[in-house]
């Protein structure tokens, strides 16, 4: 499931990154789900502790619990059953980003995947352009403002042997916000990838 | 007080019994155990509620007892003039399919990643408005294309209500897995050439045979088998008709009940059906045996035909005449002439031949065109590609010919279900039109409308029949939806091509849908080439699954599930024939709601964000009485059903629910009128002084359907579709067809076709059995024990080739997939001919791979439904019967699937107390 988890939960894109991101920096969990908690949006859907459970099925994190600093060959919620551990143990457990994990931030990286947008659809280059560059504005855009500047391009016309439109303005909003080129708030706007590749 | 024994075996014979089906449960029958016998009580206290049945298409009047406000039996209803007492398996199942443990009860929300089954219960505001903020959010961010709805045949009664959110949401995709592969084609392409109706039995349009004096002399069942699929109403009057002498010809690859009672069987080879259909016009031309009077006066096949565009000429064109004036040619004056509507008794137009005309152009008539077309196929053609005998075929079209003018031809799904299905549907119509069996006592083509296509929906979408409607799905938008340019004819039912809307989910071209909102059992199972769908299913943003019991689109796929009534449950309306019967809801359990309440909540809610057209759909002076405003109660519902009844049949405006319930089920007019209302109905003398005749552009019948070059032209048959396509550039060849025509399967057991695979060579052809509809009942016990596992039908030449026996386990492999079912060896399909039925494991839900329930030994892991199988042209059409497959022995069967009678026993009924249901709780 590793390399298909953000794929097959795309509304769990923003929490799993965010997780990762945290993670690759925080190893204690508690202070890692502190820390998620503050950055959490009322968007995200589902809890921390879900997502974090998600993602160790995924394969993308390892959890190790530790009592008295001794890896426990077990979970927390085990541990809370195991008469054999002492009430007074200290124990803490520790997240680390794993291979899966790892390669999961790069393949989702904003900088990698506009690159990457722009490299397989070159022929669409100016219109992403033209959408980065409003959104790049102080106000963002409105989906409006963004599908008119789709539809002064050419690309936007129905073709004229079979009258049918390949690409409607959707596909470009869709292609950046997927790309990590542009965000919604309320406004389309040019996320720092976005505003850095216009720069570029 | 007196009681009643039932046993569990007896309880499901009493359906059998309606009908000839029960031929077809010989060797299921040997899954029965002994139990013992449930108890009804029959006291006093017992009410016995008259309700409608919704297990199938069939809709047949039930009495249901309900004692402590609890449903304790079922009983078909003796009153019910279409099914007069009969029920069957299916319905009968109702009790099981209400009390089931398996119900969706709660609005249940997913905890962590797809497919892990792990669900948390939230409450209905919590469900409604979470969902409404990801549908805002997308509206504000794409815009309406951002959602896809579908729906399912089911069992599903409101088939239009994803459509109508739809039309108020302003815009997006709906779907449904039946509509190009069930029942569009036929009913939007027949009726467009007749100018009257479709000829589907299961579907309602054929009320003929059911009326007290039915004429009909010869019944053509091609690919329609009423005692498998709807034993109660249409499985009852066949076996009752053809029990009273009349004749029936049975066009079908497997030994049906009705094939078997038949006074001729075609075991055509699947997908093949076209061939044999042009040979039987063919016969008719070639021997003389259409109908002179209707042909000549009521077709348009004497009509000129301009050789360039295929279109049949206007007198204006030539300066013959007007523009409403056809042209032909006249053998008393030997020169073109336009033909004045109805007819000109001074003209005596040559019904073949090729003419100059008056601009030194050369046409010939209609008629000259089809036979030309169809000259190729000769009896002894057809029976080589159909794999039949060319006596047998001639014996059905005499057969067929000697019953006409009061005879008919059903067309079933079958045809619908593969790439010839446009051209199957107008050789259908051209048949019964070239022999004159349209609006006679006895045909099959009756002019008794529906008021809603398909099958008289109450509930529609804003502007279904009023263009002009504020709430009318933008045409720009309904111009866009996926796959609707190249398949026009998909318009007919407001419906996007499905494997369009995967490719778009896919690629993210032209858009990309991000949200599916979904009302019915089971996609993964119902759909061509399952694994595509569950694959591009799992990357969209947010699925929700609304459904009454637990099934793979709502384990393996969903966000979040939404209660939803069972029948027993729900309060509706249908048209029983001259008759107007009500479905009275008998309890209403956990927090399930009628899905028109789970549509209206949301819509409620995107009005509470801001969302202008859903705050319209609440405006009575917006949405007019006719669609009636959404709902925030379900008794505004039900007054609105209450009211169209009474409006559109019963010719008053002052009905509510009470009203209608207090009468139902009632006449609105006499069988008597709504026999004879149908009959010559065209010869009616309209305002103008002339007979109204039929509903097409001509006002005759249309056999040279040129419509068809306009429907693709313009998105309307008559040419007035707003859609733009580049005409100057299209070569006509790239029209659709006027005419059928025959397209070889895909994929061919013939070898030296280009689509023989040596790999793969049977036949694979599906079908429906009698305890199940679509993809129902497989959780309930009763159903279950009867077909535990589904049957693969091979011939004993075929077996022995294979080298499997009776009970063996068998791989069925094809291009997309394999999957499994269990050898039947059998002379009721011919050999290369493998039959066996969509299937799917409820069993395994509840597994570490959940996703083995639609994949261990569901046919449609083989099906087709991708861009290297051709679709149907005018309806995007793919292949669900007549693909190639290889069949080899298993070891075993399907790990963990239940085949032992006592393995259902989880899923007996859980009997429940009346709670109101969701709208017990919640109201927008």
């Amino acid at each position: 499931m590793g390399s298909n988890v953000i794929k097959h939960n795309p509304m769990l894109k923003q929490p799993i990154m965010l997780l990762l991101q945290l993670a690759s920096k925080i190893g204690d969990a508690r202070e890692l789900e502190a820390m998620a908690l503050q950055q959490w949006e009322p968007s995200f859907s589902q809890s921390p502790a879900t997502v974090m459970d998600v993602l160790k099925r995924a394969g993308a994190l390892e959890i190790s619990t530790f009592m008295n600093g001794e890896p426990y060959a077990g979970t927390l919620d085990d541990m809370q059953l195991d008469e054999s551990v002492p009430d007074d143990a200290e124990v803490s457990v520790q997240v680390q980003v794993t291979e899966t994990g790892a390669e999961l931030l790069a393949a989702y990286a904003p900088e990698h995947t506009l690159a990457q947008l722009f490299e397989e659809k070159p022929h669409y280059a100016e219109v992403f352009t033209g959408i980065l560059r409003q959104t790049a504005a102080p106000d963002g855009a409105t989906r409006e403002a963004l599908e008119a500047v789709v539809d002064a391009s050419p690309v936007s016309k129905p073709d004229a042997v079979t009258g049918q439109t390949k690409v409607y303005p959707q596909y470009f909003i869709d292609a950046l916000e997927t790309a990590g080129g542009i965000r919604w708030d309320g406004a389309w706007r040019a996320t720092e990838a976005g505003t850095a590749l216009l720069a570029s | 007080m007196a009681q009643t024994k039932i046993s569990r075996r007896g309880f499901v014979k009493l359906g059998m019994f309606a009908s000839a089906a029960a031929a077809m449960a010989g060797a299921a029958t040997s899954n029965l155990i002994e139990v013992q016998p449930a108890l009804a009580d029959e006291s006093s206290e017992t009410q016995k509620i008259r309700t409608i049945c919704r297990a199938c298409l069939n809709n047949c009047g039930i009495v249901a007892h309900v004692r402590d406000g609890r449903v304790v039996k079922l009983e078909g209803d003796p009153d019910d003039p279409m099914n007069k007492g009969a029920a069957c398996a299916k319905g009968l199942a109702g009790i099981q399919a209400l009390y089931n443990p398996n119900r969706i009860k709660y609005p249940m929300k997913r905890v962590g990643e797809r497919g892990s089954n792990q669900w948390e219960r939230i409450s209905w505001e919590q469900a409604i408005n979470e969902i409404a903020d990801v549908l805002w959010e997308w509206y504000q961010k794409e815009g309406p294309k951002s959602l896809v709805t579908s729906t399912g045949g089911g069992g599903n009664p409101q088939f239009f209500s994803p459509a109508r959110f739809l039309s108020v949401w302003g815009g997006g995709n709906f779907f449904e897995p039946g509509c190009a592969q069930c029942y569009l084609p036929r009913n939007h392409m027949e009726a467009a050439i007749n100018g009257t109706a479709d000829t589907s039995l299961a579907d309602g349009p054929v009320t003929e045979v059911y009326l007290p004096d039915c004429q009909t002399k010869t019944y053509v069942m091609w690919g329609v088998g009423p005692s498998t699929h709807g034993i109660g109403s249409t499985g009852r009057v066949v076996t009752e008709l053809r029990n009273n002498g009349m004749k029936t010809v049975v066009i079908d690859p497997r030994l049906t009940p009705d094939a078997a009672r038949a006074d001729v069987w075609l075991a055509i080879r699947p997908g093949t059906d076209v061939a044999l259909m042009l040979a039987w016009m063919r016969y008719i031309i070639e021997n003389d045996l259409w109908n002179k009077e209707f042909v000549t006066k009521w077709s348009n096949l004497p009509f000129l035909v301009n050789e360039e565009t295929r279109i049949t000429y206007r007198a204006d064109e030539l300066g013959l005449g007007s523009h409403d004036e056809y042209v032909v040619w006249d053998e008393n004056t030997n020169s073109a002439k336009a033909m004045p509507y109805p007819f000109d008794e001074t003209i005596s137009p040559a019904m073949f031949g090729s003419y100059t005309l008056p601009n030194g152009a050369t046409a010939r008539t209609a008629f000259q065109i089809m036979k030309e077309h169809v000259d190729e196929w000769t009896l002894e053609k057809a029976a080589e590609v159909c794999w039949l005998d060319a006596g047998e075929i001639e014996e059905a079209i005499k057969i067929y010919v000697e019953g006409c003018p009061n005879a008919g031809i059903s067309l079933g799904v079958a045809t619908d279900q593969a790439r010839n299905s446009a051209q199957a549907a107008q050789g259908d119509a051209v048949l019964d039109i070239l022999m004159g069996c349209v609006r006679t006592p006895g045909a099959i083509v009756q002019n008794r409308p529906c008021y809603v296509e398909p099958c008289n929906y109450v509930v529609q979408p804003f502007g279904l029949h009023h263009p002009d409607h504020p709430l009318k799905m933008p045409e720009a938008e309904a111009n866009a939806r996926l796959g609707y340019t190249e398949h026009k004819g998909l318009g007919h039912w407001l419906a996007s091509h499905i494997p369009t809307v995967l490719k778009a989910i896919e690629t993210g071209e032209p858009y990309r849908p991000r949200i599916w909102i979904e009302r019915s059992g089971n996609k993964l199972a119902m759909i061509g080439n399952a694994s595509r769908f569950y694959e591009a299913m799992m990357t969209t943003e947010l699925n929700v699954h609304m459904y009454m019991h637990w099934t793979t689109t709502s384990v393996c796929l969903a966000d979040y599930v939404l209660p939803t009534a069972e029948w027993l449950e729900t309060n509706y309306a249908q048209d029983r024939l001259n008759t107007y019967a009500i479905r009275r809801a008998c309890t209403q359990l956990y927090e399930a709601v009628d899905e028109c309440m789970h549509w209206s909540w949301l819509a409620a809610a995107l009005a509470e964000r801001g969302h202008q057209r859903a705050i319209d759909s609440f405006n009575p002076d917006i949405a007019g009485k006719f669609y009636g405003t959404y709902w925030r109660t379900y008794e505004e519902y039900m007054d609105y059903v209450g009211y169209f009844v009474g409006s559109f049949y019963y010719g008053t405006e002052d009905w509510d629910w009470a009203t209608f319930d207090a009468q139902a089920p009632s006449e609105y007019e006499t069988i008597e009128q709504y026999a004879q209302k149908s009959y010559d109905s065209h010869l009616e003398l309209g305002e103008d002084g002339k007979p109204v005749g039929f509903n097409t552009t001509s006002k005759r019948t249309e056999p040279y359907f040129d419509g068809n070059i306009l429907l693709g032209l313009t998105g309307a048959v008559d040419g007035s579709g707003s859609m733009e396509p580049a005409t100057a550039v299209f070569p006509a060849s790239d029209n659709y067809n006027p005419l059928p025509y025959y397209l070889e399967p895909f994929e061919s057991p013939v070898e030296g076709d280009p689509g023989y695979d040596a790999n793969y060579p049977y036949a694979l052809t599906q079908g429906r059995l009698p305890m199940f509809h679509h993809g129902t009942l497989r959780n309930t016990p009763w159903t279950r024990e009867l077909f535990p596992y589904p049957e693969t039908w091979i011939n004993p030449v075929t077996a022995a080739e294979i080298g499997v026996e009776d009970g063996d386990w068998l791989w069925l492999e094809s291009k997309r997939g394999k999957t499994q079912g269990r050898c039947r060896i059998t002379k009721s399909v011919a050999p290369k001919v493998i039959y066996q039925e969509r299937f799917w494991n409820p069993e395994l839900l509840d597994s570490d791979d959940p996703n083995r329930a639609w994949q261990v030994m569901n046919i449609n892991v083989l099906t087709q439904n991708n861009d290297e199988c051709p679709f149907n042209d005018v309806y995007g059409t793919y292949t669900l019967r007549g693909i190639q497959i290889n069949v080899t022995k298993a070891d075993s069967a399907p790990e963990g699937i239940w085949m032992d009678p006592k393995d259902f026993t989880p899923w007996l009924p859980e009997p429940s107390e009346n709670t109101g249901g969701g709208n017990a709780v919640y109201g927008a």
